[in-house]
């Protein structure tokens, strides 16, 4: 379970360039959901999956993972119950590490490293059959450098690495944006099936309302730093693209002009 | 050149094999610019001199040098994460402390250890003639270190290290506090330094206060040109280069000053150093290998 309350994120406070990311947001989401954000540029989608993940810290405000409190907890601490996808496929995986070592990397994730080695002939075999679930043939690479995969290939490792351990909440931030389309299907779809197969609490960024509503159990829109729009998988259903994008420009009073948020 | 001249040149080159896997731990591995090493390496030399000289077994002495350098290199580490000093800035405040802490422990600027035992005294009793015995047992001890490293490096902790030297945010992504394991990394990297000094001493009969001046760059000299002449795809290739590029690096000065024809002496050696380095960054650039600033290998890869 996952939980914000009452939470405030000021960048730059008191110079002109003071931007109020978060105004008092909450959200609780229960274990077991899925929910989707959506939101423009600027709207604070990522600086709430920052206040969760604990890359920024709010300076009002409580966030809690399974009713603990862990507002001050940094990032590495709170990893240990927290799986997390970037946009960037390069910054998930490390490119001068082998498959093989960046899974032993992950599969240490949520306790105290130790001085043995890291990839033990006994663990390999489970590894290679999670790569191979991923249908890319990786399992047969385990001891190429992650630099010599795909963007898409990387991006799917991330997402495997952030599920191998089991998983409080899974943080997704706009995993599949920078990826070419066939390769965020891939991505897309594996998403789901982790999340199905392992109950996964998952929050997911996404650019695209189609995305947003095709995934997940729930739907947030996110305005200027607060929650405006909150929707359960029956309100979605009936929605649909065009409604969704109605209401959104009921809320703003504006037209949206952002492409990729209508079109993709 | 003697041959003479030549097994001398192998020690050397041998003992700062240790210096190089250190500098490729701070500067490759862990991508930290260290130049604390230039004070942890006559701080080994000083602690297992004044050790030696004081009746400690020698060995102690010299592991009791590798913690100090790792103190050394924990403090650095510190002063970076602590105070937010910048990493470069960090390492030579220290190197600077470090030299007031040599000359307070040696008590005086130079310690002879002539007619001290030393960890080398065994080597008298090998039926071989000691130019020969010598780099034959470095060899041996310096492989032994070369692969103990290795070794940390494919731990759980060591993939840790390397994960948040190359990249820090999947490193905090999968929970690795970059806190924990630079301390580490950069006490590892200067206890390896320190133990070179504490050799090096040993085996040249002093202790002297000034001989880390360019320590830093003699390793990374050594670090690059081990990458230009063994382009390494794994870690046991890459510490592997490290020694090997110390022992080209040492070979090659010792020849340049022992040429009778280029008219070079003793005084240019710090001269001949930086020119070999600028030669074999330059020789890496035209290949595309390590060895130029990260930010430019970047810009040619994007476009």
């Amino acid at each position: 379970m996952l939980e914000a309350q009452n939470i405030r994120v000021t960048f730059n406070p008191g110079t002109p360039l003071e931007n109020r990311a978060l105004k008092g947001l909450s959200l609780k989401i229960d274990e077991g959901e899925f929910v989707t954000v959506i939101g423009t540029n600027g709207a604070g989608k990522s600086t709430l999956l920052g206040a969760f993940s604990g890359d920024i810290r709010p300076e009002r405000g409580a966030i809690r993972i399974d009713r603990t409190d862990v507002t001050r907890q940094s990032a590495p601490r709170r990893a240990s119950r927290l799986g997390r996808v970037f946009q960037d496929p390069r910054m998930g995986t490390c490119e001068t590490l082998t498959i093989l070592e960046n899974l032993a990397i992950a599969a240490a994730r949520t306790r105290r490293r130790r001085l043995g080695p890291g990839a033990p002939r006994a663990k390999v075999e489970g590894w290679r059959a999670r790569l191979a679930e991923l249908g890319l043939g990786l399992e047969n690479r385990l001891d190429d450098k992650v630099g010599l995969l795909s963007g898409g290939q990387r991006q799917a490792l991330s997402l495997l690495m952030a599920c191998l351990v089991p998983n409080r909440a899974l943080l997704l931030d706009e995993h599949t944006a920078a990826l070419d389309p066939g390769a965020a299907d891939t991505v897309l779809r594996l998403t789901d099936q982790f999340a199905e197969r392992d109950r996964l609490t998952v929050l997911m960024v996404t650019h695209s309302m189609a995305q947003a509503l095709r995934h997940g159990t729930r739907t947030i829109m996110l305005h200027e730093g607060q929650i405006v729009v909150d929707l359960s998988a029956a309100e979605r259903a009936e929605l649909g693209v065009p409604g969704l994008l109605d209401l959104f420009q009921q809320v703003r009073g504006q037209p949206v002009d952002d492409d990729a948020m209508v079109l993709s | 050149m003697s041959l003479f001249a030549f097994m001398g040149a192998l020690e050397a080159g041998l003992i700062f094999g240790l210096v190089a896997i250190g500098v490729f731990l701070s500067f490759r591995v862990l991508d930290f610019p260290d130049l604390t090493v230039d004070g942890s390496f006559p701080l080994g030399a000083a602690v297992a001199a004044v050790g030696i000289l004081s009746g400690m077994n020698p060995f102690l002495a010299t592991a009791l040098a590798a913690c100090a350098g790792f103190a050394a290199g924990y403090v650095t580490a510190q002063l970076h994460l602590r105070l937010n000093i910048l990493h470069l800035l960090a390492s030579i405040l220290v190197m600077l402390a470090l030299y007031s802490v040599n000359l307070r422990i040696m008590g005086r600027p130079n310690l002879p250890l002539l007619n001290s035992e030393t960890v080398f005294t065994p080597v008298e009793a090998l039926p071989l003639p000691h130019m020969y015995a010598m780099p034959l047992v470095l060899a041996f001890a310096i492989f032994a270190a070369k692969l103990l490293i290795d070794w940390f490096l494919s731990t759980e902790i060591g993939l840790a290290l390397r994960a948040a030297g190359a990249s820090p945010r999947m490193a905090a992504a999968q929970g690795i506090d970059r806190n924990h394991v630079l301390p580490l990394g950069l006490g590892l990297s200067n206890a390896l330094v320190a133990l070179a000094g504490a050799l090096f001493a040993q085996a040249q009969g002093f202790a002297d206060v000034t001989m880390g001046v360019g320590v830093i760059i003699i390793g990374l000299a050594a670090v690059i040109v081990g990458e230009t002449i063994l382009p390494a795809r794994t870690m046991f290739l890459a510490t592997l280069a490290a020694v090997a590029g110390s022992l080209a690096y040492r070979v090659t000065i010792a020849f340049a000053l022992n040429l009778d024809a280029i008219g070079l002496r003793a005084q240019d050696l710090n001269l001949v150093t930086a020119v070999l380095v600028v030669a074999a960054i330059a020789a890496a650039r035209s290949r595309g290998l390590p060895g130029r600033p990260k930010l430019k290998r970047r810009e040619t890869t994007n476009a």
